[in-house]
């Protein structure tokens, strides 16, 4: 029951880190190459 | 005379005659109903002709099928071409327009491990738990892909689970939906979201297979074939790999994916009682992940005041793109001039992500 | 006064239903969006009569294009 339980936090935090650092990677993609060349937003 | 002591007749039980039936089903529902039929029907032959006595189709070393089986399936290449094809088809641009959606794709794993948890305590072994647990993410090859690795004697009654509930979806869903969301609320109406350039779409892919496989390695074959796929598509420049990769190839595959699948379910290893319980965690984790979906959108809007529809959250289980039809279908019940579909997108496809992530996680732990 | 309908959501236009000139009442179905294999009706935003139609049948339309421009009556 215990293994279980490990497995059911990590999985859970696993699952919103990695989700939360893809979020922060579209946030800094959007900075980098958000803007169509040459316009102004 | 020989011929009639070799006649597979001789050799049938009445358990290969159940799973006649509920292959001749399978091939029913996809071809009356066209439930999920370019799965549904290659499964249900397969269940068919591998329970049809003395054939050897799954013979290990000489089987026709097995051979299907073993290099497709176990040797893990089915599933991962499957979402190179899938990678091509999918267009990001809903998730970068509207990145917060994202974590609604990450709650509908909570269905996941949640249902993980249950069919451990059921007596379950962690291996098939996680197995059984991962239909909940209502994504096909990752569901496959697990129960190769960790628990091959359940692989035939988890992907015909999971394929089933999708194709449910449009039946499961929307009473989940009504019961946790309030008329107004089904009506609020979204802001767009900005445009998305043809630069953040190229650089996407690249970003996403750096750091969702530097977080969990194992999810590399699944995360690294979809968005190569992915980008094929945006970068524009080998528009005969994309073409390739989301019709021909995902074709080909797809065909030794269901009739493999199918053979596996052979009467003594589908004919158990565990298989029932299957069927209804599998259910129970549809349910749980619609609802921790919606859920978490409820919560985000205590603090934000650009609104999301709570049904939005609904589509977190993948199963794309039958969630977010679904959506927007309940949505358009409430307001008919309310288009949640590309907002739904966004969720949708982050659960796929989310459900490849959960599997990684699995496999690192457990294997 | 001049209403212009825009597309609520990108995709193929499916199908039109009126023509220049017809007459329509509020939540009349105008055309039909097809996205994601799904088909999405558009309804009038208010009575009155289409003056100009801008889409035809297979058109790929983006986010807030117009459709089409009703005379309100």
């Amino acid at each position: 029951m215990q293994a279980a339980f490990e497995i059911f936090l990590n999985g859970i935090t696993g699952v919103f880190i990695g989700l939360t650092v893809l979020y922060v990677a579209i946030k800094i993609n959007k900075l980098l190459a958000g803007r169509e060349p040459g316009k102004k937003e | 005379m020989v011929f009639f002591d070799n006649m597979g007749l001789l050799a049938l039980t009445p358990g290969m005659v159940f799973m006649w039936i509920i292959g001749l089903s399978l091939i029913y529902l996809a071809i009356t109903r066209q439930y999920e039929p370019l799965l549904l029907l290659p499964i249900g032959f397969g269940i068919l002709i591998t329970n049809l006595p003395l054939s050897y189709l799954m013979e290990p070393g000489e089987g026709l099928i097995w051979r299907f089986y073993h290099y497709g399936i176990e040797w893990e290449i089915i599933p991962p071409l499957i979402f190179l094809g899938l990678g091509a088809l999918t267009d990001f641009g809903a998730l970068l327009a509207q990145p917060r959606l994202i974590f609604l794709g990450a709650a509908a794993q909570v269905g996941v491990y949640v249902t993980f948890f249950i069919a451990y305590a059921m007596g379950f072994s962690l291996e098939e738990a996680a197995t059984i647990g991962i239909i909940g993410g209502a994504d096909g090859p990752t569901t496959i892909y697990l129960a190769a690795k960790l628990a091959p004697q359940l692989l035939g009654a988890c992907a015909v689970a999971a394929y089933s509930y999708m194709a449910l979806v449009p039946l499961i869903m929307p009473p989940i939906m009504k019961l946790l969301t309030t008329d107004a609320e089904r009506k609020i109406r979204m802001k767009k979201g900005r445009k998305v350039t043809a630069r953040e779409k190229v650089i996407f892919p690249l970003i996403a297979t750096m750091v969702i496989i530097l977080l969990v390695p194992a999810s590399a074959p699944l995360i690294g074939m979809f968005m190569l796929g992915n980008l094929f598509r945006e970068s524009k420049v080998v528009e005969r790999l994309n073409e390739t990769a989301q019709n021909s190839l995902m074709n080909i595959v797809t065909i030794f994916l269901g009739i493999s699948i199918g053979a596996t379910m052979n009467a003594e290893i589908f004919l158990r009682k565990e298989v029932i319980f299957i069927f209804f965690l599998g259910l129970f984790a549809f349910m749980i992940s619609t609802a921790s979906g919606i859920l978490l959108a409820k919560f985000m809007n205590l603090f934000t005041s650009n609104k999301i529809n709570p049904l939005v959250g609904a589509a977190g289980v993948s199963a794309v793109p039958m969630a977010a039809r679904v959506v927007q279908k309940v949505g358009a019940s409430a307001d008919k001039n309310n288009y949640l579909l590309m907002f739904a997108m966004g969720p949708n496809i982050a659960g796929v992500i989310g459900t490849v992530i959960a599997a990684g996680i699995f496999i690192s732990i457990l294997q | 006064m001049a209403t212009e309908v825009l597309v609520p959501l990108a995709g193929n236009i499916w199908v039109v239903l009126v023509n220049v000139g017809d007459e329509v009442e509020e939540d009349d179905e105008l055309l039909v969006i097809e996205a994601l294999k799904m088909e999405n009706p558009v309804y009038a935003p208010c009575d009155g009569t289409v003056t100009e139609i801008r889409v035809k049948k297979g058109d790929v339309v983006e986010d807030d294009d117009v459709l089409m421009i009703i005379e309100e009556s």
